[in-house]
């Protein structure tokens, strides 16, 4: 009995360690261990080290998660980097363990989306002692006196964000314009920086065009059903609610939302605002199942990568930590679906290989931290549309 | 005396649902107890009163088990993911296997190691939490409203009355259920008489697994979509079905504990709905939540040495 119960225990936890080692679900991942595969150090048409980026991401399997990973992991294959992924972060502080670990991990540069700005000091001292350069990715630093201490650190070089207050303020907007007044949103617990700024922009919105925000739910882990009971309780509890605000839809969050929508008859009659890209949005679209969708800034990780690259190939774009600005790409109509899926989240990346090539100054002597922040700035589905239909 | 306990039978288990519905519909008339309102929520009580019957049979056991939520999101990726090729059969079938299989597994690990289940059943919540995360990389995965229909009324109703009918022949009706609760109420006095406790302990995870199973299908069908959670973010799942199994047993003494699960979880979905009718910040709706746990085990649980000290102070 003993022997078959050593057996059994032997053989869980042989397959425990198979699943665990076959892939990286919260796990740190090879990014690029691809048909593409990196090029050996000092290969031509390559970077003369193959360096090794970490990236503190929340996942990297979701539609925005997926998408930037699948962009850095591309821009790797160029440049004949290596990537890594951590994911195992539930909150704040198991951010800071997780960049501890991509160092420990061999790491030369970590980009971090922190949720809060809190942890970012600690980050820093993290990496002056391991001589690790980091960049934040989709953040800014908000907190004076934390940005004061994170941008004196030389190892910080810098960050790629978008205008989160403003993308709030917009999708409160547009919400008016399609006639809501009375909106619920859904959004992430307090402190989450992105979150609590988009929030702050829909607040706005509501002040300036006399809308009500007339219930919320927050939670940082919540999916479809959770979502779809959220809505139920809106319609059950206001039945003047004509607007949803959903602050991040991935994960399932926005299907959620649709779902219960549709099982209420209400599709179309409450108008639904969301920031973040899922799959057949020109379907859900046309359908009316959303009003104003906001999104595609999975580039967002490139710029900051760029930054780090060009620093570690010995070539910096600029001797003092940058920021750089990222437009939100709008969706109104079934046909920017089709043309975002097509062009610039489609079989090519919005960014081929030559121009990839042409943001590291190793390869393209005259690039500068102005153009860099230029093709930032420029990014849209007509900007991908004209660089890639000639 | 008959006609008394007859009438406590009825209006204690009533008293809380009732009690609850009360305080929220005086403080918001307009929204909270509306028709349309009340069948949301008992819509919405179904699939965790299924998660409460499947738990009822290993808590009444002392045995805790914090890996059912992660065992429904996993049955439930894997059914959603076979539902694209077999459709609604897809979905029923092979959410329910597995999960059954899923609690087999965890039943006969705990009854193997013979450890204390809160660590057995946690350390299994981790292994399935992250065997969603791999499963097809962790991608959610969707089903098409034409077979997302057991999600709606009335069938999910339907499919609510008649896990309740099985989880209380199976309680009051078998042989098995007489073992769970002759266990339950002392297992060296359940092992002296010929009971088998070990093979009881592992049944009840096997019994969970199938009304996790059903949850699981109700939950993919409801949201239209299931998402890998990691984290441990999977043990808050059970936290409502873990209420309305305590609420139950309390009310066992009045009702049929399967009724008790549902009364139970149907309060909890009250409070939920009517903290959002008051217009309660969300952070503050968890407090709430909680303070409501807390008092509600507090009473219930000191009700006994209350009555005693009462007694000593009248003698």
């Amino acid at each position: 009995m003993k022997k078959i119960i050593s057996l059994l225990l032997v053989m869980v936890l042989n397959v425990t360690l198979l699943l665990t080692g076959c892939s990286g679900g919260n796990q740190s991942q090879e990014g690029n261990n691809s048909e593409g595969a990196t090029a050996a150090a000092g290969e031509e048409g390559k970077l003369p080290e193959k360096f090794k980026i970490g990236v503190v991401i929340w996942s990297t399997v979701d539609d925005l998660g997926k998408a930037s990973a699948d962009m850095l992991n591309y821009a790797s294959d160029v440049l004949g980097c290596e990537m890594v992924y951590n994911t195992d972060i539930s909150s704040p502080e198991s951010q800071i363990t997780a960049t501890e670990n991509l160092i420990a991990a061999g790491c030369d540069a970590v980009a971090i989306c922190n949720y809060s700005d809190d942890i970012l000091p600690k980050i820093a001292k993290i990496c002056e002692e391991s001589n690790v350069y980091f960049t934040l990715i989709w953040r800014s630093i908000s907190d004076p006196e934390v940005k004061e201490i994170v941008e004196s650190s030389s190892y910080y070089l810098g960050n790629t964000c978008e205008d989160e207050e403003e993308i709030g303020y917009r999708m409160g907007k547009t919400l008016y314009e399609k006639g809501s007044k009375n909106i619920a949103v859904i959004t992430m617990e307090k402190g989450d920086s992105t979150s609590d700024a988009r929030n702050k922009g829909f607040d706005r919105a509501c002040e300036e065009f006399g809308m009500k925000r007339i219930s919320e739910v927050r939670n940082n882990t919540i999916t479809a059903a959770e979502t779809t009971k959220a809505v139920e309780n809106f319609l059950a509890s206001f039945p003047e609610l004509d607007g949803i605000f959903v602050t991040g839809g991935s994960n399932t969050i926005l299907e959620g939302v649709i779902q219960a929508l549709e099982l209420h008859n209400k599709t179309g009659e409450v108008k639904v605002a969301c920031v973040d890209f899922i799959s057949d949005l020109d379907k859900y679209i046309e359908e009316g199942a959303i009003d104003a969708i906001s999104g595609g800034h999975f580039v967002d990780p490139l710029f900051s990568y760029m930054l780090m690259v060009n620093k570690l190939a010995g070539t910096p774009l600029s001797e003092t930590c940058e920021t750089l600005n990222l437009n939100f790409i709008n969706l109104v109509s079934p046909e920017d679906a089709v043309n975002y899926y097509t062009y610039v989240e489609g079989e090519e990346f919005p960014y081929s290989e030559e121009e990839i090539k042409s943001m590291v100054k190793y390869f393209n002597s005259e690039m500068t931290i102005g153009e860099l922040k230029e093709i930032a700035n420029n990014y849209s589905v007509d900007d991908v549309v004209e660089r890639h239909s000639k | 005396m008959k006609r008394k306990v007859n009438l406590q039978n009825l209006i204690v288990p009533a008293a809380l649902p009732l009690v609850v519905f009360l305080i929220f519909y005086i403080c918001q008339p307009d929204r909270f107890g509306t028709p349309s309102g009340l069948l949301i929520m008992l819509q919405q009580s179904v699939i965790d009163s299924v998660i409460g019957f499947g738990l009822c049979y290993n808590l009444v056991i002392d045995t805790w088990d914090f890996s059912s939520g992660a065992q429904l999101v996993l049955a439930g990726l894997i059914g959603a993911f076979s539902a694209q090729y077999f459709g609604i059969w897809g979905l029923i079938v092979v959410t329910v296997v597995v999960s059954i299989l899923l609690g087999s597994l965890t039943g006969f690990i705990y009854s193997a190691l013979k450890i204390p289940s809160i660590i057995v059943t946690i350390g299994i919540m981790l292994v399935y939490e992250s065997a969603g995360t791999l499963f097809r990389g962790g991608a959610s995965i969707t089903v098409p409203s034409s077979i997302s229909f057991l999600g709606r009324a009335p069938y999910i109703f339907i499919v609510g009355i008649l896990a309740y009918l099985l989880a209380y022949l199976l309680y009051h009706h078998t042989k098995f259920g007489y073992h769970v609760r002759a266990v339950g109420n002392g297992e060296i006095t359940a092992k002296n008489i010929g009971i088998n406790s070990i093979r009881v302990r592992f049944l009840c995870f096997v019994v969970c697994g199938f009304f996790v199973g059903i949850a699981s299908l109700l939950q993919v069908s409801y949201g239209g979509a299931i998402a890998p959670k990691g984290g441990m973010n999977t043990m808050s799942m059970v936290f409502p079905p873990f209420m309305g199994v305590f609420i139950g047993q309390y009310l066992e003494k009045y009702c049929d504990i399967m009724i008790g699960i549902f009364l139970g979880v149907f309060s909890m979905t009250m409070i939920n709905t009517g903290l959002i009718a008051m217009g309660l910040p969300g952070t503050l709706q968890q407090v709430v939540t909680g303070m409501f746990m807390l008092i509600f085990m507090a009473i219930s649980i000191n009700q006994d040495a209350f009555k005693i000290r009462k007694r000593k102070a009248a003698i």
